[in-house]
């Protein structure tokens, strides 16, 4: 008896942990799972999918939406068996996934919404990073172009003179506070920039002399930024240690709102979260400005890539082409605050109700980012919400994508991240 | 229905299949990804990194540092306001010890938030990290050493008391030789709660210190995140739990030899 009991209240214990397995099967849907950053993305628009997919194909969907912290959190969650059917990682984690064999090849119609509307730089962007015996494999064969945007210095137009944010290394000797980011990959790459500085900084005089070409440029600016050496990795931690200690601290989210608050003056940002900060500024009356230093930048991205595992392909294509649509994107670029990789003339005219002005005194030339055509935005200010959003072509040229370390760099660059922190 | 009749000890069975589930299981995977390679060969090679590259042990000293530190100023506060809750009589008692009892209902996140703009209004947030931290843990794990305290002194016989005062102790000599003594078991449990929390809450030290102060925790989610080195990782976590392993053995040898003191009394 005594054992039979015990059994009993095994299988009870036992049956407690079950919510935690998924039940499917109480309706005939499809189900539809999406792995996506927090906060990014108009919830509505799930809803919404689920109803045209149907309309569309006659096949219920329901989807489920999961988010992750970080990106390492993704990677682990789907190397040890979680399945998604659409996931949305950055540049070097589709990178990494794909080259680990974690992601399909998309199959997207070569005439479909996103294909006809993709920004021309975004596609030749994803198409730069390649790999495979004869660099047969790309970013682009992995991943649909969501957000993208670039790395850069905010700072109080009051207080600090824009000439002295033209350059990162002017953050080792500046007398105001300012804050770093608590990441491992940003921090390095400013350690970069002030390592190389007279580097690239000829390498942008030779460009622009005319000496070399921008392709030429671009592959310099991109080994740079993506260097591994140990003896760089050793001089760039000499580097950020001392900018540790002149920074007022290191944050990944609270920088935003320091500098809203005026706890500080300088604020190293993404550019969504610069125009967050901008526009919150503003309510207080207070100008705060973007500039991306000359040495050159991080340009990053993120894409809608499908997970190996996935067994709705069809479903995942769709919804990429769904949140392609000039709807969804612009609504998604409203709730983020990012700027979508799509472009086309309804994006275009969205970008000119936003920052247009009739007789702006500057003129921008936004064709690098929207392809043949006239797409000049005529504006009044420069090197605020818009420059942050859609950079110059100037800007942007000196903006380079920061690829994946392999196992051993990536060992070495995280021992040198944890010497800094703990010091 | 004879068979479904439980004894006793079957009560404990969900228990049991929770911690083998929870905490039995996955504290195998830590071991085994502390002993393992990253291409899953048997290996010491992570422990000799973790005591020989300097970083790793530094940041141990620090932590432990910084837990004792806590435990300390927890101790030293939350002692005399267990000592004089528990020796208010009226009806007033409960509302005090609701008032200290209440900030655990908030969550601590918020908490720590709103401490963070209480530290940057007075000036000193931004400026002293270590002490921000410090004043953060404290903020943060001083219930946790109050409560214990306090249901230790509220169970002490007051005739232990008063029979000291009658043979002629002043009331300072009562509460070194009879009070703190009979209170031993409290400390322990308090230390316990606040001494291994605060050694791993990188939360805390986080916000506190703007980034700036890094305790082992964060050192061990740096290497489980971007270092993706999950065996390094084990490694720290294994060894914190040494830590603790032996922590939790010498105050059980302390609070064994108070037990044999309380009957001697």
């Amino acid at each position: 008896m005594k054992i039979k009991n015990k059994i009993l209240s095994i299988i009870l214990s036992l049956a407690l942990t079950l919510p935690l397995i998924s039940v499917t099967g109480c309706s005939d849907a499809v189900t539809f799972r999406i792995s996506n950053c927090e906060d990014y993305i108009d919830e509505d628009l799930l809803d919404e999918f689920e109803d045209y997919y149907e309309e569309k194909t006659g096949t219920k969907v329901k989807v489920e939406y999961a988010t992750f912290g970080t990106l390492e959190e993704l990677y682990t969650n789907i190397k040890r068996g979680d399945e998604y059917d659409v996931i949305c990682p950055s540049d070097y984690m589709i990178e990494k996934m794909a080259r680990e064999g974690m992601l399909k090849p998309l199959s997207l119609d070569a005439n479909g919404t996103y294909n006809t509307n993709v920004s021309p730089f975004i596609k030749s962007t994803l198409e730069s990073v390649t790999w495979g015996e004869n660099n047969e494999y790309s970013l682009a064969t992995y991943a649909a172009g969501y957000m993208w945007g670039t790395l850069g210095l905010v700072y109080n137009d009051n207080k600090v003179s824009s000439v002295e944010m033209q350059s990162w290394s002017s953050l080792w000797d500046s007398k105001y506070k300012f804050t770093i980011k608590n990441s491992m990959r940003d921090t390095y790459f400013i350690g970069l920039a002030k390592h190389f500085k007279n580097e690239l900084l000829l390498a942008k005089q030779s460009y622009e002399s005319g000496a070399i070409t921008l392709e030429a440029y671009r592959a310099l600016l991109s080994a740079y930024f993506n260097n591994s050496e140990t003896d760089v990795i050793n001089a760039v931690e000499a580097e950020l240690q001392s900018l540790k200690t002149k920074s007022w601290g290191l944050e990944v989210d609270s920088g935003k709102n320091d500098i809203v608050l005026g706890n500080i003056d300088i604020y190293f940002a993404w550019s969504g979260d610069a125009v967050y900060a901008m526009d919150e500024a503003e309510e207080d009356g207070v100008t705060l400005r973007y500039e991306v230093p000359e040495e050159g930048s991080n340009l990053w991205l993120d894409g809608w890539c499908i997970p190996a595992t996935s067994t709705n392909e069809d479903i995942a294509n769709e919804f990429i082409e769904f949140v392609s649509g000039a709807d969804a994107v612009k609504r998604n670029m409203d709730y983020i605050g990012y700027v979508s990789c799509i472009a086309g003339s309804e994006i275009y005219d969205y970008v000119i109700d936003n920052y247009g002005a009739q007789d702006g005194q500057y003129e921008v030339d936004l064709g690098y980012f929207f392809g043949n055509g006239n797409y000049v935005v005529k504006t009044d200010t420069l090197g605020r919400q818009f420059s942050a959003q859609y950079p110059s072509k100037e800007v942007i040229d000196r903006c380079v994508l920061m690829n994946y370390f392999n196992d051993t760099a990536n060992e070495k660059i995280t021992t040198m991240w944890t010497k800094i922190s703990v010091a | 229905m004879k068979g479904l009749r439980f004894s006793r000890k079957d009560l404990c069975i969900p228990y049991g299949v929770f911690l083998v589930l929870f905490v039995v299981f996955p504290l195998l995977l830590v071991v085994y990804y502390a002993f393992t390679s990253k291409t899953g060969q048997f290996t010491l090679e992570n422990f000799i990194w973790f005591f020989t590259d300097g970083t790793s042990l530094k940041n141990l000293f620090y932590s432990i540092g910084i837990g004792l530190i806590t435990t300390l100023f927890c101790l030293l506060i939350g002692y005399p306001v267990a000592f004089i809750l528990s020796k208010i009589k009226s009806a007033k008692k409960s509302i005090l010890l609701l008032l200290f009892i209440m900030p655990m209902w908030i969550n601590f996140v918020l908490r720590a938030m709103a401490m963070k703009e209480i530290l940057t209004l007075v000036g000193l947030f931004g400026k002293y990290n270590y002490l921000n931290t410090i004043i953060g843990m404290v903020y943060d794990y001083l219930p946790f050493m109050i409560l214990p305290l306090y249901s230790v002194l509220i169970k002490i016989d007051k005739s232990y008391e008063e029979a000291a005062c009658d043979l002629g102790a002043n009331s300072i000599k009562v509460f070194l030789s009879v009070t703190l003594p009979l209170s031993t078991s409290g400390i322990i449990s308090g230390i316990t709660m606040v001494f291994l929390p605060s050694m791993s809450c990188y939360v805390i030290s986080d916000t506190f210190s703007n980034g700036k102060v890094t305790i082992i925790g964060k050192l061990i989610e740096t290497w489980f995140g971007p270092g993706d080195n999950w065996n390094f990782g084990s490694v720290i976590a294994l060894i914190m739990l040494v830590i603790m392993f032996v922590t939790t053995l010498i105050t059980d040898g302390l609070s064994k030899r108070t037990k044999t003191r309380e009957e001697e009394l």
